[in-house]
């Protein structure tokens, strides 16, 4: 190249060969100063703050995340089963800030979504040109009777992975053998559809291997779940009588809690149990209730074109918070949603037409510490909607072979590998 | 099958020319690297781009993968060949056979040139 060659010169050369050709200079230079921020260092908010940033290298890019270091939910349960550290699953913001995102640990207390600001904990006003709120899930405490932050602290949700996920791991390891352990499982919509029979299949796991004479209940105020039919045959062929699942029919809704006797009460039966996990209900995390993008229900309806709230124009809403059925509450959806959501975010301020594209989802479950299956779908968009593309997508095969189940459970740990690493690292 | 020349040379192209616009930057002050380095990115704005972004939340770019197959260095005919082929085989049922169910050719086709020589 010679000195002598120009910025014009050198972008008709690209565009020659195909590089360039959508976006004019003068775009560009307008958005030389446009700020994205992003509220949530999850697995959405972390991947979408990313991608924006690669995608628009001079585009100024804002992080909020209270917490200096991540904690992953995918792979906790292996936690609580003792086959994985927590350590395993923490995650720092360094590699995000190294890219020439800017990180700030604070909360986001509230959203001025006609003057673009978001207000921190700490009192700044960050203003925005577009926000992207990923804050995950909350707990509606006292939802469930009986069930608040304090009794949270002796019967652990272990929904959000950290101090929760230690303390029933370490509830479950000191209880005694032919004690009894209960699971209570809210009613859908929640966090991580397969997740609390993954729990259920690693609990029952520990348990045949080291406290033989201990069982497991499962109370189920869902009269269906993910991935039902492979794990009610992966429990019958591990866990025998070990493990009791209850559905509503069979009296497995818990309508209260006691934490002082450590029972919980279905319509006609009470459940006293040695180590109780509550997964409660929930909604989507505290700023989207303060932003004004979550409806009646407590999760934010979207358009999934490009993820803007259906409330709130300018604000994108990704991840576990968002109602985007049928595309799961799950870690792999939110990353997805993160990549498409930042694309479209890039394109509007390219001045470009938003693109309806094809989204997937592949979540991978444990039924013994080295066995999975899993589950995927493929979700085209009908304006705006996520429609499953038929004949596309279900779970592992119910009449294959170990083989299969342990060559899912390597495909697992890449998934986590590849996914904690195109977020994080 | 056809597959265009032209496109599946694009990803191997631009790193080789942001070195070369890096290392002139300095004697051509006219030339932002940020501002043109922001429209190289432009290719991963394209409907391909959308499409393909749900691969690498499995799929790295990297070797030594015990389960799902790194996607590093294929050319865009060996992973349509392959794509397809998981579409086609309707007696399978791994993850990878349910997911490109999913898929059109045409997609396959889009989604093929964009990871090309990655």
């Amino acid at each position: 190249m010679s000195e002598a060659l120009s910025r014009r010169e050198v972008l008709k050369a690209l565009s020659a060969i195909g590089l360039v050709g959508v976006l004019s200079p003068k775009v560009l230079a307008a958005n030389q100063q446009s700020k994205l921020v992003v509220v949530g260092g999850g697995f959405g908010g972390a991947t979408a703050a990313r991608f924006a940033k690669r995608l628009l290298p001079t585009l100024n890019v804002t992080l909020i995340e209270p917490s200096q270091t991540y904690i992953a939910c995918p792979f906790s349960n292996l936690v609580i089963g003792g086959v994985r550290t927590l350590n395993q699953q923490m995650f720092s913001y360094d590699a995000l800030r190294a890219e020439g995102i800017r990180v700030v640990p604070e909360m986001a207390v509230a959203v001025d979504s006609v003057a673009r600001r978001v207000t921190l904990s700490n009192e700044a006003v960050l203003s925005y040109d577009k926000l992207v709120l990923a804050p995950g899930i909350d707990f509606r405490w006292q939802a469930l009777d009986g069930y608040d932050q304090a009794t949270a602290e002796t019967m652990p949700h272990a929904w959000k992975a950290g101090v929760q996920t230690e303390m029933l791991k370490r509830q479950l390891h000191s209880m005694q053998d032919g004690g009894t352990v209960a699971i209570s499982v809210t009613a859908a919509p929640f966090r991580c559809p397969p997740g609390p029979y993954e729990r259920a299949s690693v609990i029952a796991h520990y348990l045949k291997h080291n406290k033989p004479n201990a069982r497991l209940i499962v109370l189920d105020s869902n009269e269906r779940f993910s991935k039902q039919p492979l794990f009610l045959a992966a429990w019958r062929k591990n866990y025998g009588d070990r493990l009791e699942w209850r559905n509503p029919s069979n009296d497995g809704r818990v309508n209260s809690v006691d934490a002082n006797t450590s029972t919980l009460h279905t319509d006609f039966d009470s459940v006293k149990a040695d180590v109780i996990n509550v997964v409660p209900p929930q909604q989507a995390g505290f700023i989207a209730q303060r932003a004004g993008v979550a409806n009646q229900s407590g999760w934010c309806p979207v358009n999934a074109l490009d993820f803007e709230s259906s409330l709130q124009p300018g604000i994108h809403v990704i991840g576990d918070a968002t109602i985007a059925a049928p595309m799961p509450k799950s870690a792999f959806a939110a990353n997805a949603q993160a990549k498409v959501c930042a694309i479209q975010i890039v394109r509007a301020f390219a001045e470009l037409e938003i693109e309806a594209t094809t989204l997937a989802n592949t979540c991978y479950s444990f039924i013994t510490r080295d066995s999975a299956i899993s589950v995927s779908d493929v979700y085209r968009n009908d304006g705006g909607e996520l429609v499953s593309i038929k004949g596309a997508g279900g779970i592992s095969p119910l009449d294959a072979p170990d083989e299969f189940r342990a060559r899912e459970a390597h495909q697992a740990r890449d998934w986590f590998d590849t996914l904690t690493r195109e977020t994080f690292l | 099958m056809t597959v265009s020349c032209r496109k599946t040379t694009v990803p191997m192209l631009a790193p080789v020319l942001l070195v070369l616009l890096g290392g002139c930057a300095g004697s051509a002050p006219n030339i932002d690297l940020g501002e043109i380095s922001a429209e190289l990115n432009n290719s991963a704005l394209t409907q391909a781009a959308s499409l393909a972004s749900v691969c690498s939340g499995c799929h790295g770019f990297d070797a030594k993968k015990q389960g799902i197959v790194s996607l590093k260095g294929y050319s865009a005919e060996r992973l349509s060949i392959l794509f397809r082929g998981y579409k086609n085989d309707s007696d399978s049922r791994t993850a990878m056979h349910r997911m490109a169910r999913g898929y059109t050719d045409e997609q396959i086709e889009q989604i093929s040139m964009y990871l090309a020589d990655r």
